[in-house]
């Protein structure tokens, strides 16, 4: 019987995502160039940086949508094992691979809501597959995250009947229902019109407030400093600054993230 | 067929020669029950059946092929990737008709081959392929008998549309969004479950347009089955369609080809616009919550 909102029971200390020394590249275009990254239990950590700094690379290299070409990714202290493959290197171990997602689970900017799918088929759909879980404790499941979101009138829809706002909010049920150890948030709100974007921003808020453990990569800055227990910015691939939101927004160091945060609208 | 069939076209017979005698309509119906069932049209029907049959059991061969095609083009493996192309590059370049010949002339010979050299007439003295001849001892060689022939006939169909379906599918596969995937794969799902419960239901919306024609076309490279020395609905429509004189039949009539090849045009359309109904009906299933050319007007 899952619990509303619980997570699985995880090693007392240490972070529950540690990245180090990553480096990935397309071809030759060179995008994470050693980058370290730690989200301790209950972290609200925020990505920024202007497009191609490798921000959302970067989280996707955290559940291994991307295979990083050096550095190591540890998650809930379990180290993901690499074999060599031609120059690059492939996660030597599927299943743990999938077992490390089911505790990770990721919002993408276009919701990827399943289109063959209703909402209640979605969010059941990776718990019945993934946790094994029967029909009937998914769909309680399912219509307890549904309803946190604020769309239980929805689950018989389909995808493409809701809002892009709703839809994103079924996105965000989707990756409650699994009861993960940590949210990946890939630009939640980028896709949505200005008037959507606070209702799927007000949800976020509201579990970032729950302690949960997420990382975000955001474009809205005004949302990385109300949320954000930390905040990591981007440039070129590599971490150039790093810090609170009130360090990060409010005493920029380097001149890099002045120049950022003059140029973006919100400050 | 009927106990007065024989009295009958015996009236209608004389009928036909005496204008004084005259055949009133109920004759005339009674004429047609019998004419319609003499042995000849029984076959007829028959056929009619044997091609309806075809097609049912073509359809899960070309299917069956059509994936392994499709997904073994895609393999890991080079040969199986090399072979499937091949498969889908050959088939579908070359005309349907030197299939039609070619196939189940290699599977005939290819069975005789096996049956000739391992299981009969292991001390045969004649060797099987001779110069250019082709000789299994007499155990080993296949009777055409009419069931070989549609069981060739469901073979080569399958290999030849098994090819076409193979593109379709490879096609439809490529046009799920890799998003779809991609996101099953982040919630943890093994590639297995991926395929399984989100590519391949997603996949028949693309590949239904493309099943409809592949099917419209099967339906009408029926007649091509003569080719492989099955009666077809042709033959015997051709057949019945002649004129039949008085003197050698029993049904006599004028030339009626143009009635027959109209009914067997009209069995043709039937078939094609049934197919059409059940195709809207599967492409509604398919649709169902898919965004794909949905506007509310249908226009630009």
């Amino acid at each position: 019987m899952p619990s509303a909102d619980t997570s699985a029971p995880q090693p007392a200390s240490g972070p529950v995502i540690a990245l180090s020394g990553i480096e990935k590249s397309f071809g030759s275009l060179d995008v994470l160039k050693g980058v370290d990254l730690a989200a301790n239990r209950g972290d609200v950590v925020a990505m920024i940086g202007s497009s191609g700094s490798g921000k959302s690379t970067l989280l996707r290299c955290v559940n291994l949508l991307e295979v990083p070409e050096r550095g190591d990714i540890t998650i809930n202290g379990e180290a993901v094992g690499f074999d060599r493959r031609g120059a690059g290197r492939v996660p030597s171990s599927a299943a743990q691979v999938n077992r490390m997602r089911a505790n990770l689970s990721m919002v993408f900017q276009q919701f990827n809501l399943w289109a063959h799918l209703s909402i209640l088929e979605n969010v059941m759909l990776p718990q019945r597959r993934v946790l094994k879980r029967d029909r009937a404790q998914a769909q309680q499941r399912s219509l307890e995250t549904l309803k946190r979101v604020g769309i239980e009138d929805k689950a018989d829809a389909f995808p493409a009947q809701l809002s892009g706002g709703q839809q994103q909010r079924a996105a965000i049920a989707r990756a409650l229902a699994m009861d993960p150890t940590a949210l990946l948030f890939d630009e939640p709100t980028s896709a949505l019109d200005p008037e959507l974007e606070g209702e799927v921003l007000r949800v976020i808020q509201s579990l970032a407030e729950e302690d949960r453990t997420m990382l975000l990569v955001t474009h809205d800055m005004r949302f990385a400093r109300d949320v954000a227990d930390k905040v990591v910015f981007l440039h070129q691939g590599r971490i150039e600054e790093e810090g609170t939101p009130t360090e990060i927004f409010d005493s920029p160091k380097s001149e890099r993230l002045q120049q950022f945060l003059s140029a973006s609208d919100h400050r | 067929m009927f106990e007065y069939c024989p009295a009958i076209a015996e009236q209608v017979k004389l009928a036909l020669g005496d204008e004084t005698l005259s055949i009133s309509l109920w004759d005339r119906v009674e004429w047609f029950s019998c004419y319609f069932t003499t042995k000849k049209h029984l076959s007829i029907f028959r056929a009619a059946g044997v091609v309806l049959l075809i097609l049912a059991f073509t359809v899960p061969v070309a299917l069956t092929l059509g994936f392994l095609g499709a997904l073994g083009k895609a393999s890991r493996w080079p040969v199986i990737s090399q072979v499937c192309t091949v498969y889908v590059i050959m088939v579908r370049g070359i005309p349907d008709i030197i299939f039609f010949l070619f196939v189940p002339l290699t599977i005939e010979i290819g069975i005789e081959y096996v049956m000739h050299s391992f299981i009969y007439c292991r001390d045969a003295t004649e060797p099987f392929f001779n110069g250019i001849n082709i000789q299994p001892c007499a155990d080993a060689a296949i009777i055409p008998t009419q069931f070989n022939r549609i069981v060739l006939a469901i073979v080569a169909y399958g290999i030849v549309f098994g090819s076409f379906a193979a593109n379709i599918i490879d096609g439809a596969l490529k046009a799920v969004p890799f998003g779809q995937r991609e996101t099953g794969a982040a919630f943890g799902l093994t590639q297995r479950q991926v395929f399984l419960d989100i590519h391949l239901p997603q996949m028949w919306r693309y590949a239904l347009p493309g099943f409809s024609n592949l099917w419209l076309i099967l339906i009408k490279a029926t007649p091509l089955l003569f080719l492989l020395g099955i009666q077809d609905i042709i033959y015997y429509a051709d057949l019945l369609g002649k004129m039949a004189t008085r003197r050698y039949s029993t049904y006599p009539h004028g030339d009626w080809k143009l009635w027959y090849f109209i009914a067997l045009g009209l069995f043709y359309l039937l078939l094609t616009m049934g197919s059409q109904l059940v195709f809207s009906q599967l492409e509604r299933r398919f649709n169902k919550g898919m965004v794909i050319n949905e506007t509310s007007s249908g226009r630009v």
